[in-house]
């Protein structure tokens, strides 16, 4: 056989140091694109327990209101600019490359560079910490006048703008070289109509990434001429016409930290299902739909402002749901009529299903103006993004994590703590953001330090807390899982999940260029399945001329560590 | 080869019968040899000729200077066409620098050129010297250069010191007040010796005098001596090269010295000159007008020396405050540990190392072929951890103009920088290490299996291979020629019984040292790989090496299903 002519010899990237930190692969940037958005998830989570510990109880100063402003503003900016986003990136990095049957990602030194300067970038930050003034504070949409040299002094905030620019810069570049590698680099066969469901949702992230990001870097300049001298700026130049730079490209960021998690969910729900994604033409259309419109409804972030036409931002917001819907009914129409089998991804899908729904549907009162008006600030609006961001993404992400993490370290999470870690962060995430609703409603403020405890927030603060505490457990669970599984020397095998895409045709972890044998042929938008179904009609028709269609597919959710498919095609 | 001219040949050109009068007086032909002497070409052996450029650039332009300087602390009335300074007090030193810098023309340029050309001088050294530590130009037989490069090195430090302080301005009166302490903190005899250096109590009427000497005739002097040691060696025992194919330790393969060299290097000077008289004209340095004559009562905020001396300025802000009153004398350690004892032990270590790796090798072989930093990881990290501890130093030598700039707490900075003055330099000794070992480990790889050159090719049936460019032979022979681990390692034997601790701790030097090296590829390495045997790199090669072949194993077994 041609087993020996197409050995990989040792291709593979030289491990260590050296090998890891100068790595132009694209796998080796995505991890640690990942693994690092991953350790400042963390760190971000111990500063939101430590707002939460101060806010337990009304009248407590277990921080100053000082560092509560610090607190808030790094857990928010870190949060959104460097975990949440490049997870998004770094996710995008390490598959689709894989999925769409390519040795490698376009530009892989460009790709390397923008996750440096993303490290670069965080590490700059989080050194406002040591300045005197400490870090900045003055939240992470750093609206003027507020950021101004007058109000937000010190080097804190000057580092700030630096790491923001830096790592957005960073994602830029990321992004740039992930809808190349999608738009030109594609394997044989594999046509845009048959790219998996996560690489159309790293496009749409892509597309979004490249027109929104840099209108964050010309807000960002504002700030910096505007600390500098602020009579440059006519004063509604410097106030209002910095919150639309800001928007336009803070709408989209959300869904930059959003589609490729429902891309991930997608693709968790189709395999877990046993069944091709259910609409798979109108979620790519809605994605790009959802992307394109996402350009259009920055202004009701700013309702309150008066300086808004606020029916129209209304409108786009509402036309928000057409797309979004599309999706969901495609992942719920997947769900019903397939053979489910509840692994840990599929779990976290399902919850996201139903968190971002929550999420979603307090969007919509919220992009409503009047709501707005009254909701504006306060922890109504802390509990609506932290139901889509971490309710939704972050679920997302953990079905994706859950579900990529044997194909990426060769060895599978363990199941058990899976459903711990699950478990518990369903728990904690409703009893955080669910009691904040009330909080908002009943009027409290968002980014203050206390409260008084005849305000009435008492209890509902107290569950949060509570909830939060809850959370920092399965956050525990979770590294716990990862620590061991890592450790463990059970291996996955190529294809752990009987999953769909390409990415499951090569070994766990890949060789340095992707794929060791031929890659198999894209038939489809979920050519694995295909195949083994095709291979099972084959061998029905074969065996006994009758027709069994679920001759080969597994449905009892085993795991077959079965070799690449285009193996089984060429035998 | 016209070694000798017969009386009677018949009348030439003008040129020959001079060359051949030349020659009959001085025996110019015997040079021949000398102009086709060879030269390795490398551009990190212009290093050191960077610094002996600057020194001509300083002589030449320090002669010039000492045309118009004044050596004397008598006081004056200033009177020149600096409007700012017009009616002030000063030494006559002081006065003549400014007049100096405003009055004679060019003397400003002239100045700068001195100035940036004493600060290139030092770093030049500097980097000459770390480029002769990384590649082990110090081995045998080159330890005595070795030890001539260091004794410069220093002198270039002091003479450098000794030129700032001359215009007994504000700014270099505080450095001097600096010095007098060190001075006095060396125990028993510092009181005496600082009466000793200045006459008196600082800062006396004659020191300046002193410093001028010092600065223009004793130390030049030494160095003018010992660079043409420094020189002579080297071209006696001929330059070091780095490996190459026909570079061998029996020979010198280079350019010569006429007309390749000489070109090359007359080149350099000029660029040497230009750089440093643009940055003379462009970029202001020492401005002393703005900081006004000396007065031993006044001393400013953000004072620095010149860069080399940041490092002993650091030492003596990072140590805490430490005395000890012994029968009524007190022992200043807060002084005398960092700039007094600190530097001794410094440069004592460096005087020493090439004996005491000798002594650790035990390699008592002839050295002409260069290291690559790589192949010797544990000098590579000794020299990293030396370079991070004088970085963080000369780095707080500054601390009151970084807590200003990015509005720091000075006590915590200083105690980040405590930490880090013995944290980080054995934290980068053992990241060096290893990155050598990798990049050791990545040329066995590349020698073995060829270079991933990242080319990726698809073949018919769909499926990608990246081919593996072979190195060329000059590359393998740059990769493995070096000397694999020591030759010598110690036995019982080798030393008496008497020195069982001395030989105890050189074995476990020796053991570790090269429990810390790649193994570099044999012959027969080299002929399995290339002949293809199955399955060797599965087991030699590295972990992701052997993940691709259990994969293909995998496959195989499908196949054979």
């Amino acid at each position: 056989m041609s087993v020996v002519e197409t050995r990989p010899g040792p291709t593979a990237a030289h491990g260590g140091l050296t090998g890891w930190l100068s790595s132009t692969d694209h796998k080796r940037i995505g991890l640690l694109t990942v693994g690092t958005a991953l350790v400042i998830f963390f760190l971000m989570g111990l500063l939101a327990l430590t707002m939460r510990s101060q806010l337990a109880q009304p009248d407590q100063s277990i921080v100053s209101s000082s560092l509560y402003d610090q607190l808030f503003t790094i857990h928010g900016s870190g949060m959104i600019y460097l975990a949440i986003t490049p997870f998004a990136l770094g996710f995008g990095v390490y598959l689709v490359p894989l999925q769409v049957g390519a040795p490698t990602i376009a530009a892989p030194r460009l790709t390397a560079f923008g996750y440096w300067l993303y490290v670069v970038g965080a590490v700059v930050m989080f050194s406002g910490f040591g300045a005197a003034g400490g870090a900045a504070s003055d939240g992470w949409s750093a609206y003027v006048p507020l950021s101004s040299s007058e109000f937000t002094p010190g080097v804190g905030m000057d580092v700030w703008i630096v790491g923001v620019y830096m790592s957005t810069v960073g994602m830029m570049a990321q992004g740039g070289t992930v809808l190349w590698t999608a738009l030109a680099k594609r394997g044989q066969g594999m046509t845009l109509r048959r790219m998996p469901v996560f690489t159309w949702s790293m496009v749409a992230t892509c597309l979004m990434v490249l027109t929104a990001f840099p209108d964050l870097l010309l807000a960002l300049s504002e700030i910096v001429v505007g600390r500098i001298d602020p009579s440059v700026f006519h004063s509604n130049t410097w106030v209002i016409g910095y919150q639309h730079l800001f928007w336009f490209y803070g709408h989209p960021v959300v869904y930059v930290m959003f589609f490729p998690f429902v891309g991930a969910v997608a693709e968790v729900v189709a395999t877990f299902s046993r069944r091709r994604l259910f609409g798979y033409e109108g979620v790519v259309l809605s994605l790009l739909l959802f992307a394109a419109l996402s350009m259009s409804v920055w202004g009701h972030h700013m309702f309150t402002t008066g300086q808004i036409v606020n029916d129209y931002y209304s409108l786009t917001s509402f036309l928000l749901i057409v797309p979004a819907g599309l999706e969901y009914f495609a992942i719920i129409g997947t769900l019903i009529g397939g053979r489910l089998v509840f692994k840990t991804p599929l779990l976290f899908a399902l919850a996201f299903l139903v968190q971002f729904l929550i999420g979603g549907l307090t969007g919509i009162m919220v992009g409503t103006p009047v709501i707005d008006y009254q909701v504006h600030d306060s922890y109504f609006l802390i509990a609506h993004f932290h139901y889509t961001l971490f309710g939704g993404s972050v679920a997302g992400l953990f079905a994706g994590f859950y579900y990529w993490f044997p194909k990426a370290i060769g060895v599978r999470l363990g199941e058990r703590l899976g459903f711990w870690h699950w478990l518990l962060y369903v728990v904690g995430t409703n009893a955080t953001f669910l009691p904040m609703f009330w909080l908002g409603y009943e009027g409290m403020p968002r980014r203050v330090s206390t409260y008084r405890a005849s305000d009435g927030f008492t209890t509902a603060n107290l569950i949060s807390s509570i909830g939060a505490g809850i959370l920092a457990i399965a956050m525990w669970l979770f590294l716990m899982n990862v620590i061991f599984s890592l450790r463990a020397k059970k291996r996955a095998g190529s294809d752990p999940w009987q999953g769909q895409t390409l990415e499951w045709a090569t070994s766990s972890p890949p060789p340095r260029y992707n794929f060791a044998g031929p890659v198999p042929p894209v038939t489809g938008y979920a050519p694995l399945f295909d195949a083994r179904h095709q291979a099972a009609w084959d061998g029905a028709v074969h065996n006994d001329g009758a027709v069994h269609d679920d001759g080969a597919v597994q449905d009892d959710g085993a795991v077959h560590a079965t070799g690449s498919v285009g193996s089984e095609a060429e035998a | 080869m016209a070694k000798r001219v017969k009386a009677e040949s018949p009348p030439r050109s003008t040129a020959a019968r001079l060359a051949d009068a030349a020659d009959q007086r001085l025996g110019i032909a015997k040079a021949k040899s000398l102009i086709r002497k060879a030269f390795p070409d490398h551009w990190s052996f212009l290093l050191g000729e960077m610094a002996l450029y600057s020194f001509v650039i300083l002589v030449i332009t320090g002669i010039w200077l000492t045309m118009f300087f004044r050596p004397s602390e008598s006081e004056t009335v200033y009177h020149g066409s600096y409007a700012a300074l017009d009616g002030l007090r000063m030494s006559e030193a002081y006065e003549s620098t400014l007049n100096i810098s405003f009055d004679i023309r060019g003397g400003l340029l002239i100045r700068q050129i001195h100035h940036w050309a004493a600060l290139l001088f030092v770093a030049s050294i500097c980097i000459h010297m770390l480029r002769i530590f990384f590649t082990g130009a110090f081995r045998k037989p080159r330890e005595i250069n070795w030890l001539i490069g260091v004794t410069l090195f220093i002198l270039a430090i002091a003479e450098g010191f000794a030129g700032y302080s001359l215009p007994d301005d504000l700014l270099s009166g505080t450095g001097l007040r600096t010095f007098e302490g060190i001075v006095l903190s060396i125990p028993i005899v510092g009181t005496y010796l600082s009466f000793f250096i200045f006459g008196g109590q600082f800062p006396g009427t004659i020191f300046i005098t002193r410093l001028f000497t010092a600065h223009i005739l004793l130390i030049p002097g030494l160095l003018i001596g010992l660079i043409s040691v420094h020189l002579l060696l080297i071209f006696y025992q001929k330059h070091t090269q780095y490996p190459a194919p026909g570079h061998r330790n029996m020979n010198v393969v280079g350019r010569p010295m006429i007309p390749t060299y000489a070109a090359k290097s007359a080149g350099l000077f000029a660029m040497t000159f230009g750089l440093l008289s643009f940055f003379a004209a462009f970029v202001q340095i020492n401005p002393i007008w703005l900081y006004g004559p000396y007065d031993p009562s006044q001393a400013t905020y953000g004072s620095q020396p010149d860069w080399y001396l940041g490092f002993l300025e650091g030492s003596l802000r990072l140590m805490p405050n430490w005395t000890t009153n012994f029968l009524g004398h007190t022992i200043v350690w807060n002084v005398f540990l960092p700039a007094a004892f600190m530097p001794l032990v410094l440069f004592l270590l460096l005087y020493l190392y090439p004996f005491l790796e000798q002594w650790v090798t035990g390699n008592r072989k002839e050295q002409h072929l260069l290291d690559r930093p790589r192949d010797q990881p544990t000098r590579t990290a000794i020299g990293a951890a030396g370079i991070t501890f004088y970085v963080v130093l000369t780095f707080a030598g500054a601390d009151d103009i970084h807590t200003m700039i990015f509005r720091l707490s000075i006590i915590h900075l200083v105690w980040a920088l405590r930490i880090a003055v013995w944290g980080l330099p054995i934290l980068v000794f053992f990241i060096t290490r290893r990155v050598c070992l990798e990049l050791q480990r990545s040329d066995w790889r590349d020698v073995l299996f060829g270079q991933d050159v990242g080319v990726v090719e698809q073949l018919p049936d769909g499926s990608y291979r990246a081919p593996l460019a072979q190195l060329d032979a000059g590359e393998r022979y740059k990769v493995t020629s070096h000397d694999d681990g020591p030759v010598n390692p110690p036995t019982p034997s080798d030393l008496k019984p008497r020195h069982w601790v001395l030989w105890t701790v050189r074995r476990s030097l020796v053991v570790w040292d090269r429990n810390h090296r790649v193994r570099k590829p044999t012959p027969m390495e080299y002929n399995v790989a290339h002949r293809g045997l199955w399955g060797y790199q599965r087991r030699h090669g590295s972990k992701a090496g052997r993940a691709a072949g259990s994969a293909d194993d995998e496959r195989r077994e499908e196949l054979q299903k």
